[in-house]
């Protein structure tokens, strides 16, 4: 574990600083650009999305996620096989080394279940997710609306 | 040269399969249009469509459309959403439940883009309905359905019924569906659908058939070119 920032680091900590979009470094893993679908009041279960970025020399493994809001969250993908969706339980998901990892509509997701009270545009969740190695990393995911369209892409500002 | 005369007798093989090919699936859509000109038209509400398809389009059209058979489901009003309720009317349907938290408020969202899209245009919005049908009846209750399908879009229909009633419109469509239960997760059961959407003509025939993945524009471009297409505007 270093602890000495290279250059990079500290422009990339201002970057963030500057961004709007609420993230949290935790040793060279942050989030970026996290947010849960708005659902109908009734919605039990809804998704979460977000990118992580390592900035380490070494794969991170996701090994499990957690909110106080919901009574579990759980990482999902969506596949569709031959025009079929399913979805599939994933028990880890590896952030590469010098790269990152999208949860995004459509594939991978923070499948959040049985949320304690309604969420509304505009309320925010925390989120934790928990590393194989067991450090964490927790941020904020607003609530919003997606039309489908705007898709969140990498680092748009 | 035994190389080339093999090629050679392969490739003979294949043009003649292909002729063949052709010339029955000519014949099918010659004797399916012959057909559906006798039974289609007695029960068809409106206009005759024009013949065809259209071409360059990011959807799958069937060239006769293929008529809807009876079904009986209920509407998220409580009314009944049968046969009856798609002619007259472009209908896009798309198969789900609603404690799918990714892949079904994408695609509603999307047809949603879409609905938005058509409304800029009076008579590509006119007419045109969505119908979000449940596959999951047994947690999709019709009051639930209903602010689902509102949250998306206030205009937009939800439909379910029991289980044997969804199925004579699933079969019709070639819609799959299926319950995953697993064991580890909270969710309770997952269920596994066809994420296809699936255009319906005014007279309640089959008439193309969006893949995914979708996309807004690709939606909304086809649906008016099919739409025009055939109502010959």
């Amino acid at each position: 574990m270093k602890r000495i920032p290279n250059l990079n680091g500290i422009w990339l900590a201002g970057l963030l600083a500057l961004a709007a979009a609420p993230a949290l470094a935790a040793d060279g893993l942050s989030a970026h650009h996290a947010w849960v679908r708005a659902a109908p009041p009734m919605a039990r279960m809804l998704a979460g999305y977000v990118t992580l970025k390592n900035s380490t020399d070494q794969p991170v493994r996701i090994v499990g996620a957690e909110s106080p809001a919901f009574d579990a969250v759980e990482m999902h993908r969506s596949v569709i096989k031959n025009g079929v969706a399913h979805m599939i339980e994933q028990d880890s998901v590896t952030v590469p080394a010098h790269g990152d990892f999208g949860f995004a509509p459509g594939g991978y997701h923070l499948m959040l279940i049985h949320p304690k009270h309604a969420l509304r545009v505009g309320d925010s969740v925390n989120m934790t997710l928990r590393l194989k190695d067991g450090r964490t990393v927790s941020f904020k995911m607003p609530v919003r609306k997606a039309n489908g369209a705007a898709m969140p892409k990498h680092m748009q500002h | 040269m035994t190389d080339n005369n093999t090629k050679t007798s392969k490739t003979t093989a294949i043009v003649l399969l292909a002729v063949v090919a052709v010339a029955s699936l000519a014949l099918g859509l010659w004797l399916s249009q012959r057909l559906h000109q006798g039974s289609g038209e007695a029960a068809s509400a409106g206009p005759a469509l024009r013949e065809g398809i259209p071409k360059g389009l990011h959807a799958t059209v069937l060239p006769h459309g293929k008529p809807i058979a009876p079904f009986k489901l209920t509407d998220s009003s409580g009314k009944p959403f049968d046969v009856e309720r798609l002619r007259g009317k472009w209908s896009f349907v798309f198969f789900g439940y609603t404690n799918c938290p990714d892949v079904c408020p994408l695609t509603l969202s999307i047809l949603n883009g879409v609905y938005k899209k058509l409304t800029k245009t009076p008579a590509d919005i006119a007419n045109t309905q969505v119908v979000f049908v449940s596959v999951d009846p047994r947690r999709d209750t019709v009051p639930e359905l209903k602010k689902y399908v509102h949250f998306f879009n206030p205009h937009f229909i939800g439909a379910t019924g029991p289980i044997k009633q969804i199925n004579d419109i699933t079969k019709q469509f070639g819609i799959q569906y299926s319950y995953t239960k697993n064991a580890k997760s909270k969710a309770g059961y997952t269920v596994s659908h066809s994420a296809q959407i699936i255009l319906v003509d005014p007279q309640a025939r089959e008439r193309a058939i969006f893949s995914p993945p979708h996309k807004i524009d690709k939606i909304t471009a086809a649906f008016r070119k099919i739409r025009h297409y055939y109502e010959g505007s």
